[in-house]
């Protein structure tokens, strides 16, 4: 296929290019055209055939010329390079007949280029990008070419083509390729443009589809056109529905993060901690504090700071949990909504304060590792930031499972949240159970503060955005399940996303919040305790 | 048929356990008090919260005077058509006199009736009248958190008793009581039984207390895990071998091993 | 025996004495020149306040449901005034267009449907009552019918303000987005920039606070009040007698958010501006830190909770604007954990105290758990 397309590419250039193709681009007489493209006179019509050649050496030519680096040396065109030594156009060093490097006369004047013909040099130029040494510039020269709608570029295209092993410069060489083939003479070569751009689905080449459906008179052609923009369309549509999906499913670990830990605090032990979003905010800061002091104190390991501010995420949340434990909230167990008063309080104390101290935002930079992504479609990126949040969620849910369910301090946990003074008389140490359990709770969502920082900025009200649908998951899944929490998270994360774009407009995301309010509250009419939920004998419950 | 409660293959299961399992049982409407008894985990309160509407049965079928399905029905229309329900412990209006927490048994509950009772507080001598046989007349002024354990479960009984109910379940209402204060509770019984047309249906532990109360000839039921071990008066179900087995069949297993 | 109900007589003194301080003697004072124009304007903001503390009171003191849907309530009723304010003075605005001037920064030149009933007074003042009854009846119906818990009620209402809170912010709502609603001119006619006008609202506020107490001190001490208080302390005994909570939750709640809007409606005209942060989690969460301070579940409680906090917040948020959410804070924590009887409670625990030394007679009740018993 790829072979087809060089073949076509360089057979129109034959057929189509009349008096250039004669020679063939490979076959260009290079001394020849220099010396035409040294006198004023022939210098467009030299730099005409030039434009259709993909001989390195026209590059270099081109470039010396724009330089001033083209001179007239014996009758014959010389380029004078950066170390003084002269080479012919075909980059020979030359000799004078001493066998001596060659040097010019002094006074010598270089070869003039014409002010009118900078721009064509320039645009020649820039096509032998695509032969370059960067990936990254040699796919944004490609996609330039192609967009260019200049057929000339053709046999540069072709050529990088042939050399390229980087698979996505080569792609999107095909594609520039297949674009400016668009516009050649022959039906049967616009309808294999056509059809293979349908066939990669590109996105990119939607205008240049669009804009020879309106001009093509072939009917074949333009039945292949619309076939292929059909293609793309389906193509962009399912793309963007993984992106979708990607983007609910990391919203989704965000809040399944956040949830956790209240799934603790809420679901286990009946506190309504309002300063959740806090604890999330301190995680935040942490990490923004520890990559300052690796930034000033240890530049060359600036890298490593994560791995240090992630646990100490966990351990400084963690602290502040015990510590509001220990002084607040022990005195209000049986009192989620004092709880829920005081703790807005606690909140707000803890939000001022990170607004005198640190300022009104802050932001910390990603590892250099967690830049970019993976490509898993084209044109869709999952960033490595968002892959490791998810990753991160679905550990912290392990751990977490493992520490209820699977050890002996979680059968403490639960025995003291479910019969507190049976735990008691067991010798279980209910108010180091509460204090360690609630620390874990607000740990967690230390942690949750520390993965957000990658993704977002670090501001004191970082807290508030997440709190309220961290709330509705927990509302949503049913207290004391952890099954409940993380189908909960999923469902307000993939809905949240999913809604946005149906909505459309700028105020899609506060749109998307609303409806998804609206649908817990619509749920919650038909399943009052959530999606999951524990039922149990009056007599156990009275007042 | 003429039966005050018809229970029929009651079944209700826990997250898979059942905690009732194929109850039947017919209160008949001739009857004045019926006695529940059982081990631990008979499913006796469990019996109640479905009666009461709290607990939804996952099989069977419960009904109230022939017609009346209560296993459909909220807890509060339960209430009013006349099944009412003392809990385990004590449940009163702490913050709230004596008086008030009669008021608020008083008369009709419906929201626009009691709106419209505004301060026209109903069925004053009934109050009273009930206060005074469960003797909490002289404390009628005080805020019933004030109450001792004993004069909370009268008072709850109290607030029970003064729209009349058809059908009263008391769940262990003697349950920390002393024994002066055993005894009266007793006393009490048989002065509801005496004056009122209510059939009551208690649960009890105490089994000197349910020798008391059914000595005048009362039908005791058995419960048994979840379901109707024996049944008939006390001297016979005393001596039925599966109910000695069940009270003391573990102890015999343990005994063996 | 004599039914040991609550007494009236006296709670009517009361209302009375309080009527003729805030109501006349005030703006007396204010005639002869003892009270400057600038104070009445603010005892007048604050007595509007206090009408939204006495709804939070009925609800979340005595009912014991926390709704912290109170300030969309608020802003209901201070919204409705201020669109019918906003389109008394168009057409007199920079742009002299028959929109508000802010519509015209938003490309709006058309009056949008919704604006166009809020021409008529008697129509604004209505939807400042009524709208914010029938939301919290849509919603009570939505939640108390279902049974859902207490502390999922709270979480609820919290999620609704907070969307409330992010719509209002947006322009698209066409209610003036973050900057919300200001620039009035006149209400009713009357210039807002005259004293007069000022004055006159300072007295009707304190007339509808008068009356706004009379109908909650009517409430609580109906059989409907008895229940709601039993709501508070035990409902699944309530349930359990025959009483279908429901209905008596959504009438509280109904009436609770109709203060609110009352609340809303004389603010908004005396104070000139109204903002979607007024309108979010916090305020609503202020609401019971007022009420908290005062002394929940006693009326008295909510009026001076609300005069006392919001004076305080105009002394400290003048001179210390930047530790004024820290000083509030702390004021939330420190009125639950360490008086949660409020300053009404601590009166009272100051008066036994007093009586004990007096008479040594000490009813024990009355510093425990009588509090609301006496000064309902």
């Amino acid at each position: 296929m790829r072979a087809l397309a060089v073949v076509l590419a360089a057979a129109w250039v034959l057929t189509g290019l009349g008096g250039v193709a004669a020679a063939g681009p490979g076959a260009l007489d290079l001394e020849s055209v220099a010396r035409r493209l040294a006198a004023p006179a022939t210098q467009k019509g030299a730099l005409g055939e030039l434009a259709a050649s993909s001989d390195p050496a026209v590059e270099r030519l081109l470039r010396a010329l724009k330089d001033g680096a083209l001179y007239v040396w014996k009758g014959r065109l010389v380029i004078l390079g950066d170390d003084a030594g002269l080479t012919d156009v075909a980059g020979r060093p030359l000799l004078d007949a001493q066998g001596q490097p060659a040097q010019l006369g002094s006074g010598q004047e270089a070869v003039a280029l014409d002010e009118s013909h900078f721009g064509v040099v320039q645009r020649i130029l820039e096509r032998f990008e695509v032969l370059g040494k960067d990936p990254a510039k040699r796919q944004s020269a490609a996609f330039k070419l192609g967009t260019s709608g200049d057929p000339s570029a053709i046999p540069v295209l072709a050529r990088a083509i042939e050399g390229e092993t980087n698979r996505d410069v080569r792609a999107a060489l095909e594609d520039a390729l297949a674009k400016l083939r668009l516009r050649a003479p022959d039906p049967a070569d616009r309808l294999g443009a056509v059809k293979q751009l349908g066939r990669r689905a590109s996105e990119a080449a939607v205008p240049q589809l669009q804009a020879l459906l309106a001009e093509e008179t072939d009917p074949a052609v333009r039945a292949a056109a619309r076939t292929a923009l059909q293609d793309i369309d389906r193509f962009v549509a399912q793309r963007n529905i993984v992106g979708y999906l990607f983007n609910g499913i990391s919203l989704a670990a965000v809040l399944l993060i956040m949830s956790l830990g209240l799934a603790v605090t809420f679901g286990l032990m009946g506190i309504i901690n309002m300063a959740h979003g806090e604890m999330l905010m301190l995680g935040s800061y942490t990490a923004y504090v520890v990559q300052e002091i690796f930034a000033a104190r240890f530049p060359a390991y600036a890298d490593s700071y994560f791995f240090v501010a992630l646990p100490l995420a966990f351990l400084v949340a963690g602290l502040v949990g015990f510590a509001l434990e220990w002084g607040v909230i022990r005195f209000l167990y049986g009192r989620p909504l004092e709880t829920l008063i005081v703790t807005w309080g606690v909140g707000m104390i803890l939000q001022q304060g990170a607004r005198l101290y640190f300022g009104d935002q802050t932001s910390v930079n990603s590892p250099t590792w967690f830049r970019g992504g993976v490509e898993v479609l084209t044109g869709l990126i999952f960033p490595w930031s968002r892959i490791f949040i998810v990753g991160l969620a679905l550990v912290a849910l392990g751990a977490l499972w493992l520490l209820l369910y699977r050890s002996y301090a979680g059968l403490n946990v639960r025995a003291v949240m479910q019969n507190r003074a049976m735990a008691a008389c067991l010798g279980v140490s209910t108010r180091r159970v509460d204090a360690v359990t609630f620390a874990l709770g607000t740990a967690l969502a230390g942690v949750a503060g520390c993965a957000l920082a990658l993704i977002g900025t670090v501001d004191p009200e970082v807290g508030k955005t997440y709190i309220v649908d961290s709330f509705m998951v927990v509302v949503l899944g049913g207290v004391g399940k952890l099954v409940g929490t993380v189908v909960a998270a999923v469902c307000i994360g993939l809905s949240n996303k999913l809604i946005e774009p149906a909505i459309g407009g700028t105020a899609a995301a506060v749109y998307a919040k609303v409806a998804v309010l609206v649908i817990v509250i619509w749920f919650l009419q038909w399943r009052p305790t959530g999606l999951f939920a524990q039922r149990g004998r009056a007599a156990t419950e009275t007042a | 048929m003429d039966t005050l409660l018809y229970v029929e293959n009651l079944t209700v299961s826990f997250e898979g356990f059942l905690a009732l399992r194929n109850l039947n049982l017919i209160v008949e409407r001739t009857e004045r008090v019926r006695l529940l008894i059982g081990p631990n985990g008979a499913g006796k309160t469990t019996l109640f919260d479905v009666l009461t509407g709290h607990v939804a049965p996952s099989a069977g079928r419960v009904l109230f005077r022939d017609t009346v399905n209560l296993a459909a029905m909220s807890p509060h229309a339960i209430a009013n058509v006349g099944v009412i329900r003392k809990f385990q412990t004590p449940s009163v209006f702490p913050g709230h006199t004596v008086f008030e927490n009669m008021l608020l048994s008083a008369g009709r509950k419906r929201f626009v009736s009691t709106l419209a009772a505004w301060r026209a507080f109903t069925r004053h001598e009934a109050i009273v009248a009930t206060l005074a046989q469960m003797g909490l007349a002289g404390r009628a002024g005080d805020l019933a958190g004030t109450l001792s354990h004993g004069e909370k479960q009268w008072l709850e009984i109290a607030m029970l008793l003064v729209d009349d109910p058809t059908l009263l379940l008391l769940d262990e209402p003697a349950a920390g009581m002393t024994r002066p204060e055993k005894e009266r509770t007793i006393a009490l019984i048989e002065g509801i039984v005496a004056r009122s047309s209510s059939c009551v249906m208690l649960i009890e532990h105490d089994m000197e207390f349910v020798r008391q109360v059914a000595r005048r000839g009362h039908r005791v039921t058995v419960l048994h895990e979840g379901t109707v071990l024996s049944e008939g008066s006390l001297d016979r179900v005393q001596a039925d071998e599966r109910v000695i087995e069940a009270y003391l069949g573990r102890g015999k297993v343990r005994g063996a091993a | 025996m004599t039914a040991p109900v609550r007494p009236w007589d006296r709670e009517l003194v009361r209302v009375g004495l309080f009527g003729a301080v805030f109501a006349v003697g005030l703006p007396t004072a204010n005639g002869l020149g003892f009270v400057s124009d600038y104070y009445l304007n603010l005892f007048g903001k604050y007595l509007a306040l206090a009408i939204l503390a006495l709804g939070m009171d009925l609800i979340w003191g005595y009912t014991g449901i926390l709704s912290l849907g109170q300030a969309i309530f608020f802003g209901i009723g201070a919204y409705s005034i201020g669109m019918h304010m906003m389109l008394e003075s168009s057409g007199k605005g920079v742009y002299g267009e028959p929109v508000p001037d802010f519509m015209i920064w938003n490309q709006v030149y058309a009056l949008p449907l919704f604006w166009k009933p809020y021409t008529s007074a008697v129509f604004a003042i209505g939807s400042s009552l009524l709208l914010p009854a029938l939301l919290a009846t849509v919603i009570g119906v939505l939640t108390f019918r279902r049974r859902l818990r207490g502390t999922y009620f709270a979480i609820l209402t919290q999620a609704i303000a907070f969307a409330v809170w992010l719509m209002l912010n947006r322009n698209e709502m066409k209610l003036g987005g973050t900057n919300g609603l200001t620039d009035f001119k006149s209400v009713l006619g009357f210039s807002l920039s005259s004293p007069g006008t000022l004055r006159a609202l300072y007295v009707v506020t304190a007339a509808v606070l008068v009356g706004a107490l009379l109908l909650a001190q009517a409430i609580v001490r109906s059989k409907t009040g008895l229940v709601l208080e039993a709501i508070r302390d035990n409902e699944r005994r309530l349930e359990f007698l025959g009483y279908d909570t429901a209905g008596f939750k959504i009438f509280v709640f109904a009436v609770s958010a109709a203060l609110a809007g009352l609340a809303g409606l004389l603010y908004a005209p005396q104070v000139g501006i109204i903002t979607p942060s007024q309108v979010g989690v916090l305020p609503s969460l202020e609401i019971v830190i007022w009420v908290a301070f005062g002394g929940r579940g006693t009326l008295w409680g909510a009026l001076v909770g609300a005069i006392s906090v919001n004076w305080l917040r105009s002394v400290l948020t003048g001179t210390y604007p930047r530790l004024w959410p820290i000083i509030l804070g702390g004021l939330f924590m420190a009125v639950i954990l360490l008086f949660p009887a409020g300053l009404i409670g601590l009166a009272v625990r100051a008066k036994a105290l007093v009586a004990r030394r007096g008479r040594a007679v000490a009813p024990a009740a009355v510093a425990a758990s009588g509090v609301n018993r006496h000064t309902a």
